[in-house]
């Protein structure tokens, strides 16, 4: 398992049970909305005591654009206490994971298209 | 123990193409019989689960890989990412939403994946070209974005849960540990390995028919 995503509960020895997947989630959306990983030391040590740690920051530079839902599942799934982490049928009812994506995309490209209009007909 | 990885990038296209007409294909090896089951059952019940399966040295068990046969296009989610430093909110949701079902899939069927991972950028610079060409990540995409559609892979330190717990959990850690430790060394020369060993294979399965 790659250092960066470990959950506390491998770096600590401690049992495996599916909350663990969950925590490697909360990361990779970290990682994919931001580009950076949130627990990432100049260390290994460093790494492994920010993971037990448990410290998560949202860097304002890097969490300007992102909207809140996004960070609030994130925080609820980088939890310390494994027990205390949303299970995936949880997560897949958070308001980020439900809101319509498809509407999303279509006020995107209407958007678009205005924009076009307004730069062909100006 | 032994770990596989993913085909590389490059070359997965060309073997993933040859197998077009084959639903699946067998190598000989070793491999956990347990996880072998679960996983071969989800591939047809599951289409969001892409099945490239690991060995496990200590149980004599004659079946190592499995292959779908599809290809991802698109490459996996560390390409999109190496290509635009961060995904769109939109994209990512995408994504998540996707990740979770097939997740949720595991965990109803009580096996956890333990590998689900994207290296950011900065991470995947520090190794050498090579390496990051046999490194591919464990999230396939299969069509261009925005529509695309994602595979979970390479369940390689996948376990199956008892009693909601990992009953094999001394052996596990020993083992993630290891990983750990000679992770940078392993999996080049073992990935390499287990590349050299699925191009020689699906030829002489493909003459064969």
């Amino acid at each position: 398992m790659c250092l960066h995503f470990q959950a506390p509960e491998v770096v600590n020895y401690e049992p495996l049970t599916c909350a663990t997947d969950m925590w490697n989630i909360g990361v990779l959306i970290y990682v994919l909305v931001s580009g950076h990983t949130p627990f990432g030391g100049a260390t290994k040590l460093d790494t492994q005591s920010n993971i037990t740690h448990c410290i998560l920051d949202f860097p304002t530079d890097l969490f300007e654009k992102i909207s809140e839902n996004c960070i609030d599942l994130i925080q609820k799934l980088i939890v310390r206490v494994s027990k205390q982490r949303m299970t995936a049928h949880q997560s897949l009812e958070h308001p980020w994971i439900c809101s319509n994506h498809d509407q999303q995309v279509n006020e995107q490209i209407e958007h678009l298209a205005e924009q076009i209009h307004e730069q062909n007909f100006d | 123990m032994l770990l596989i990885k993913c085909l590389p990038l490059k070359s997965s296209k060309n073997v993933t193409f040859n197998m077009h007409s084959m639903n699946y294909v067998f190598f000989n090896c070793h491999i956990n019989i347990q996880i072998l089951l679960h996983s071969f059952m989800f591939s047809i019940c599951q289409p969001k689960l892409f099945l490239f399966l690991n060995s496990n040295e200590q149980q004599n068990v004659l079946i190592d890989f499995i292959i779908l046969n599809f290809s991802a296009k698109q490459g996996d989610l560390q390409l999109a990412l190496e290509l635009e430093g961060c995904l769109e909110e939109i994209q990512a949701q995408h994504v998540t939403k996707q990740l979770l079902e097939a997740v949720a899939f595991l965990h109803d069927n009580k096996i956890v994946h333990l590998d689900i991972k994207v290296l950011p950028n900065k991470i995947v610079y520090h190794q050498s070209f090579r390496f990051f060409l046999i490194q591919p990540q464990n999230i396939l995409l299969m069509e261009k974005w925005p529509s695309t559609q994602i595979k979970l892979c390479d369940f390689g330190l996948s376990r199956v849960l008892t009693n909601q717990r990992l009953l094999e959990m001394s052996g596990t850690t020993d083992f993630l540990g290891m990983f750990i430790s000679f992770f940078s060394s392993l999996s080049l020369s073992l990935s390499f390995d287990s590349c050299v060993f699925i191009f020689k294979h699906p030829k002489s399965l493909i003459t064969n028919h």
